[in-house]
C-alpha cells in the first residue's frame, strides 16, 4: 500500500513544528507568520504536516484504522490544498518527504476505496466523459480561439515550434477567455510559430493525481503523451500552473524519469514571455498605471520544480542510496513573473509578506475548492487581507484556480481589491 | 476518578464545541514527542494508550483556570503543549487532557520605551522577533528554533544564540502569570501589581521565577500552566528586515548591515589531540572579552554544531563532515554597533588585541569554515536558533551532557564528559552513532559577558530503540560522573523517573521537588510522571523531609 513507501519519512518527524510556520527568516509580522491553511482552518495539530505524520504512523502501526475513522481521516487528508508550504519549511531542517506523505495518504485512501471524495469523482468522471473537468462539450474547447487564425496541431500535417496548451479552466470558464486570447495575440505579435490542439486538447489530469486517483491519472496522461508524440511536440507553453506542473513533474514521475528526459520542454507562459522580452520580441508601448501585488501560485512556485527521479532506499543515518535530490522549492518559477511586471511601464509592484517559496496558498488546490469550499474561501480571504495590507489595489496572478478563488474571497470579504491575470497586463502594455 | 463523559462535557461547556475534540484521529497528533531518545523509547513502550483523552483549546486565562479546576474535580491529568518540540509534553497515562494554546496567541503589549513585550503562550519567537525588529529591538533566539513558543521556552529556562548578553530564559522573564495546578492564579514581578507595568522581575510584587525552573531541576511543566509572560527585549543593531538571498533551503542571509560583524577565531592546536589547550584558550578569550564588556555573541562551537547548523541537506552535512570542512572547533563572535559605527570599530580593535593576546587567529574569509559558517549559518544563529537541525545527522540526537558553571569549570566538564563518552565507545556503546560527532567537542555558551556559562555535548543515535538505549546509558554514565565530581549538572535529562536515581547524589533534591509538587498539586495531575516520578511522597516521608512541618 502507498503508506508503506513513506513510513520512514512519517515516523521520523521530530515534531519541531517548523512545518507550521512560514520561513522563519522571512516572518515579518505576528499577523502573517503562519503557512499552513489546513492547520489555520482546522486548528488541531492533526491538520498540520506534523499531525499527518503522526496519523500516518498510527495507521501503519495499527493504532488507528481506516474502517473506524474513515470520515475524519478523509477530512484531515483532503481539507488541504497540498500547497507544500509545510514540505518546504520542513526541508530546511530535515530531509523528510512531507509532500510524499500527503500524496501517499490520498493514494492509499483511493486504494482502499474511500477516496476520492464525491466532489472529486465528478471531476474525474467529467474528464473521462468530456476530456475536461467542467462537463463541457469538446466542441466548445477552442471557442476562445475563433477567428484568431491559430493553427490546430491536431489536424493532419499541421506543425509548429510551440504547442500552446490552454487548459480546461481558461478554455471554458466564463470571463477567463481573455487570457488565452491575449496569450495568442502576444505570441503572434512576437512572431512565435505556435499552434493549439483545438477541440482535441485533453485535460492534463493533474487533478486526478492530486487527489490520489493514480489509475485515472495514468489513463489521462497516457492519452496526452500519445498525442504529444503523434504531433512531435518539442515545446509546450501553458498559462495554467497546474498543467505546467503536471506536464513537467507528474508526467516525468509517472514514467520514472527526470523532467529533463521528457521528449518535450514545458514552459509556463511567464517563463516564455520573459524570454521574449529579453530577446526584444515583445515591446511595451503603453504604461499600465496600476498599483499591484503579485500572488505566487503554488504549482508554479514551490511545486513547480523539475522532477528528479529517484529509486532507492534509506540506509544508515537516514541517508539515501543512491543519493536523492529532493525537490525543496529552490528552483520554482518565482522571478519570471516578477521580471515581466517590472518590465511593464507604469506598474508599481509591492510585495506581500509571504511570497515565493513561502507564499500563502490561495486555498484552491488539491481538490480543496470542490470538496471544502468554506475552507478554500477562508484561505482566500486570508490572502486578500494580506494583499490589502500592501496598499495595492489589484492582486495579479497567473493561475485560473487562484484567480477564481481569490475573486470569491474578495466577494465574500467585501474587499475593494481586484484580481487580474498577468497576461492581460502584458497585452494592455503592448497595445 | 478517570476522564469520563462528564469531564468532557464540563470542558466542552468552558471552551465551546469547536475548541475541543476527543476524536482518535485528531488526538493522535498529540500522542508522542518522538524526539530525543526519550521520545523514541516512549513510542516503543507506550503506543495507543498514550493518545490523550481529549485536546482542549482554551482562549483565556479564565478558561485555563476553569479547565484546571475541572481537572481537579474529576482528577484527570493535564498537560499544556505548544509546539510539541520537547520531550515531556505527552501523556504518560490514560485519560490525560492536552491543552493546546493556539487560541492564546496575542502579543498583548510591545513597549518600545521600556523594552519588553507581554505575550501569550502560542506566540512563536519568530513572531515577537519580527515585531520587535521594527523598533530596533529583538529577543534572545532560542536554540530550539524560533518556531517554538517564546513563553514556554523562557519558562523552561532555554538557552540562546546570543546568551553572551541575554543570559538564559529566566534572565529575560520580567513577569509571568501562572495558573497553579489547583486552578489558583499567581502573578510574578511587576505584573503582580495592578497598574505597575510589566517591566521588572524583582518587583514591585513577588519574584517567583524560581518556581519556573524548567530544565534546572524544575517541574518540567508539572506545576500548572503559564498563561502570560512579560519578556525582555534587547537593542538590535541589525536591520528592520532580514536581508536574504535565494529560496527555500538555499536561502541565506550573509549580511546584517554595517553595524553587525561576525568573526571566527581559531587556536593553533592539533585537533582533537590538543583539544584541552584549545578549550582553555577559548575560555581565556571569553574571560578577556567579558572584562572588556564587548560583543553581542560569543560562543565556542564544536563540529557537531558547525556541521548541523550550516547544512542545507543531510547529504551535504555528511559530505562536509567527510571532507573535514570544519577541521576543528571555533570561537564565533559578533560585534554590534548599537550606538554607532564608532562603537563597533572600537570593539573590533579591542577584540583584535584580545585575540592577539590569547594567541588566537582570525579565520580568513576564503577558508572553507568561514565561507560555510558565516554565509549559511551565522545569521541563522541570531534569528532561527535552528536546533531542529541537530537531528539531521541521524534523524535524532541527544544531549550527552550539560552543565552550568564558570567558563573554566565548563572546559573541565566537557573534557571529563567526553572521556566518559569515549570510554563507553571503547566498550562498544554508541559505536553505531554518527562519528566523530558523538565523541568530541562541546558547545560552550558563556552567559552575560562570561559571568557564568553552560555547555552541552551531544550524541547522535538513530531513532532505533537499541541505539537510544545506548544513548540513555551514556547520558546516565555522564550524569553519574558529574555528580561524583560535584559538578553543577544542568540535569535536563534527569527529570521524571531519573530524579530518583540522581536525587540522592544531590542533596535529595528529588524529594524536595516531590514535596513542592505535593504541596501545590495535591491531586498530582499537572503533567504527572515528568515533574517527578508518578508516585507521590507518603505522609511520613513528607513530614520527615519538612522537619515535621507542612500539611
Amino acid at each position: 500500500m502507498a503508506l508503506e513507501k513513506i513510513e520512514y519519512d512519517a515516523s521520523h518527524c521530530q515534531r519541531c513544528s517548523t512545518c507550521k510556520w512560514s520561513h522563519l527568516w522571512e516572518i515579518k509580522s505576528h499577523r502573517f507568520a503562519r503557512n499552513c491553511p489546513s492547520l489555520v482552518y482546522g486548528k488541531f495539530d492533526a491538520y498540520a504536516a506534523q499531525g499527518k505524520n503522526d496519523i500516518t504512523t498510527g495507521l501503519l502501526k495499527g493504532e488507528l484504522t481506516w474502517e473506524e475513522n474513515k470520515d475524519i481521516l478523509l477530512e484531515v487528508i483532503y481539507r488541504c490544498p497540498v500547497c507544500a508550504a509545510c514540505d518546504i519549511s520542513c526541508k530546511r531542517v530535515m530531509d523528510l518527504d512531507i509532500i510524499g506523505v500527503l500524496d501517499a495518504l490520498r493514494e492509499e485512501a483511493c486504494e482502499r476505496g474511500y477516496g476520492p471524495l464525491p466532489a472529486h469523482k465528478e471531476f474525474i468522471q467529467s474528464i473521462m466523459n468530456y476530456d475536461n473537468v467542467w462537463k463541457q462539450p469538446r466542441t466548445r474547447r477552442a471557442n476562445w480561439a475563433r477567428k484568431m487564425g491559430i493553427k490546430d496541431l491536431s489536424k493532419a500535417g499541421a506543425r509548429a515550434d510551440v504547442l500552446y496548451y490552454v487548459g480546461c479552466t481558461y478554455a471554458y470558464k466564463p470571463g477567463m477567455d481573455t487570457v488565452p486570447q491575449n496569450t495568442a495575440a502576444i505570441l503572434k505579435e512576437a512572431g512565435v510559430d505556435f499552434g493549439i490542439l483545438g477541440a482535441k486538447e485533453v485535460c492534463c489530469g493533474g487533478i486526478a493525481d492530486n487527489i490520489g486517483d493514480k489509475k485515472s491519472f495514468e489513463k489521462i496522461a497516457e492519452k496526452n503523451l500519445k498525442m504529444f508524440e503523434e504531433i512531435g511536440v518539442k515545446t509546450i507553453v501553458t498559462n495554467c500552473p497546474g498543467c505546467f506542473m503536471t506536464f513537467s513533474e507528474k508526467y516525468a514521475k509517472m514514467q520514472k524519469i527526470d523532467t529533463t528526459a521528457l521528449p518535450y520542454k514545458v514552459k509556463h507562459t511567464t517563463q516564455f514571455l520573459e524570454e521574449l522580452i529579453q530577446d526584444n520580441k515583445i515591446k511595451f508601448k503603453k504604461p499600465v498605471n496600476m498599483h499591484i501585488t503579485w500572488h505566487d501560485p503554488c504549482h508554479l512556485g514551490r511545486r513547480g520544480e523539475p522532477y528528479k527521479h529517484w529509486e532507492g532506499k534509506r540506509v544508515k543515518f537516514g541517508l539515501t542510496e543512491p543519493p536523492r535530490e529532493m525537490n525543496r522549492g529552490v528552483n520554482g518559477v518565482y522571478e519570471a513573473p516578477r521580471n515581466i511586471l517590472k518590465a511593464i511601464p507604469g506598474i508599481k509592484l509591492v510585495e506581500m509578506e509571504r511570497i515565493k517559496d513561502y507564499a500563502w496558498c490561495c486555498g484552491s488546490g488539491g481538490g480543496a475548492k470542490s470538496a471544502y469550499p468554506d475552507f478554500a474561501l477562508a484561505t482566500a480571504k486570508e490572502r486578500i487581507e494580506e494583499a490589502e495590507a500592501t496598499g495595492a489595489g489589484t492582486i495579479i496572478t497567473a493561475c485560473p484556480w487562484c484567480e477564481a478563488n481569490l475573486t470569491d474571497g474578495i466577494d465574500a470579504s467585501g474587499s475593494k481589491m481586484k484580481v487580474g491575470d498577468i497576461l492581460d497586463l502584458v497585452r494592455q502594455a503592448m497595445e | 476518578m478517570a476522564f469520563t463523559d462528564f469531564s468532557y462535557s464540563a470542558l466542552q461547556d468552558i471552551v465551546g464545541d469547536e475548541n475541543i475534540t476527543n476524536d482518535p484521529v485528531l488526538c493522535q497528533a498529540y500522542s508522542r514527542v518522538q524526539w530525543l531518545p526519550h521520545g523514541v523509547m516512549q513510542r516503543e513502550r507506550c503506543g495507543l494508550n498514550m493518545r490523550p483523552a481529549c485536546v482542549v483549546m482554551p482562549g483565556s486565562t479564565e478558561e485555563v483556570q476553569s479547565i484546571v479546576k475541572v481537572a481537579n474535580r474529576y482528577k484527570f491529568p493535564f498537560i499544556p503543549r505548544g509546539s510539541g518540540f520537547t520531550f515531556h509534553a505527552f501523556p504518560t497515562q490514560g485519560g490525560t487532557v492536552i491543552l493546546d494554546p493556539k487560541r492564546m496567541n496575542r502579543i498583548i503589549e510591545l513597549n518600545e520605551k521600556d523594552m519588553y513585550a507581554v505575550i501569550e503562550p502560542y506566540v512563536a519567537f519568530a513572531q515577537i522577533f519580527a515585531e520587535a525588529q521594527r523598533y530596533g529591538l529583538y529577543v534572545p533566539t532560542p536554540l530550539a528554533g524560533s518556531q517554538v513558543s517564546c513563553l514556554a521556552n523562557f519558562a523552561w529556562h532555554g538557552a540562546y544564540g546570543n546568551s553572551w548578553i541575554t543570559g538564559i530564559g529566566a534572565q529575560n522573564l520580567l513577569g509571568f502569570e501562572l495558573v497553579l495546578p489547583d486552578g489558583e492564579v499567581v502573578r510574578s514581578g511587576s505584573m503582580a501589581c495592578p497598574d505597575a507595568g510589566n517591566f521588572w522581575n524583582d518587583g514591585p510584587g513577588p519574584d517567583l521565577r524560581g518556581f519556573l525552573r524548567g530544565g534546572m531541576f524544575g517541574h518540567a511543566g508539572g506545576m500548572g500552566i503559564v498563561t502570560k509572560i512579560s519578556c525582555k527585549l534587547w537593542q538590535f543593531a541589525g536591520p528592520e528586515v532580514f536581508p536574504t538571498e535565494g529560496n527555500a533551503n538555499m536561502k541565506f542571509s550573509s549580511s546584517l548591515g554595517d553595524l553587525w560583524r561576525w568573526y571566527m577565531i581559531k587556536f593553533p592546536f592539533k585537533y582533537p589531540e590538543e583539544e584541552e589547550q584549545e578549550l582553555k584558550k577559548s575560555a581565556e578569550l571569553f574571560y578577556e572579552m567579558g572584562k572588556a564588556e564587548i560583543g553581542e555573541v560569543a560562543t565556542h562551537l564544536a563540529q557537531q554544531f558547525l556541521l548541523t547548523y550550516s547544512s542545507v541537506t543531510k547529504q551535504d552535512l555528511h559530505d562536509n563532515m567527510n571532507n573535514n570542512v570544519f577541521p576543528q572547533s571555533y570561537c564565533v563572535v559578533a560585534l554590534a554597533g548599537k550606538t554607532s559605527l564608532e562603537q563597533l570599530e572600537y570593539e573590533e580593535k579591542v577584540l583584535k588585541a584580545i585575540v592577539k593576546k590569547v594567541g588566537g587567529v582570525f579565520v580568513e574569509e576564503d577558508e572553507p569554515a568561514y565561507k560555510v559558517w558565516i554565509k549559511r549559518a551565522a545569521n541563522e544563529w541570531i534569528r532561527f536558533g535552528n536546533a531542529q537541525r541537530l537531528a539531521r545527522p541521524s534523524d535524532n540526537f541527544s544531549i550527552g551532557s550539560s552543565n552550568v558553571d564558570s567558563i573554566d569549570k565548563i572546559v573541565y566538564e566537557i573534557l571529563a564528559s567526553n572521556k566518559v563518552e569515549k570510554d563507553a565507545l571503547e566498550e562498544g556503546i554508541g559505536k553505531d552513532f554518527v562519528q566523530p560527532l558523538s565523541i568530541h567537542g562541546g558547545w560552550i555558551s558563556p552567559q552575560e559577558y562570561g559571568y557564568w556559562c553552560l555547555h552541552t555535548t551531544d550524541v547522535f543515535p538513530e531513532q532505533d530503540p537499541e541505539q537510544c538505549n545506548q544513548a540513555i546509558e551514556i547520558i546516565g554514565r555522564v550524569g553519574k560522573s558529574q555528580f561524583q565530581r560535584k559538578s553543577a549538572a544542568e540535569a535536563i535529562h534527569m527529570l521524571g523517573p531519573a530524579y530518583d536515581m540522581f536525587g540522592p547524589m544531590l542533596g535529595d533534591v528529588h524529594l524536595y521537588v516531590k514535596a513542592l509538587k505535593r504541596e501545590f498539586d495535591p491531586n498530582n495531575i499537572s503533567n504527572p510522571g515528568f515533574a517527578t516520578t508518578p508516585d507521590v511522597l507518603s505522609d511520613e516521608e513528607y513530614r520527615k523531609l519538612m522537619g515535621g512541618g507542612g500539611h
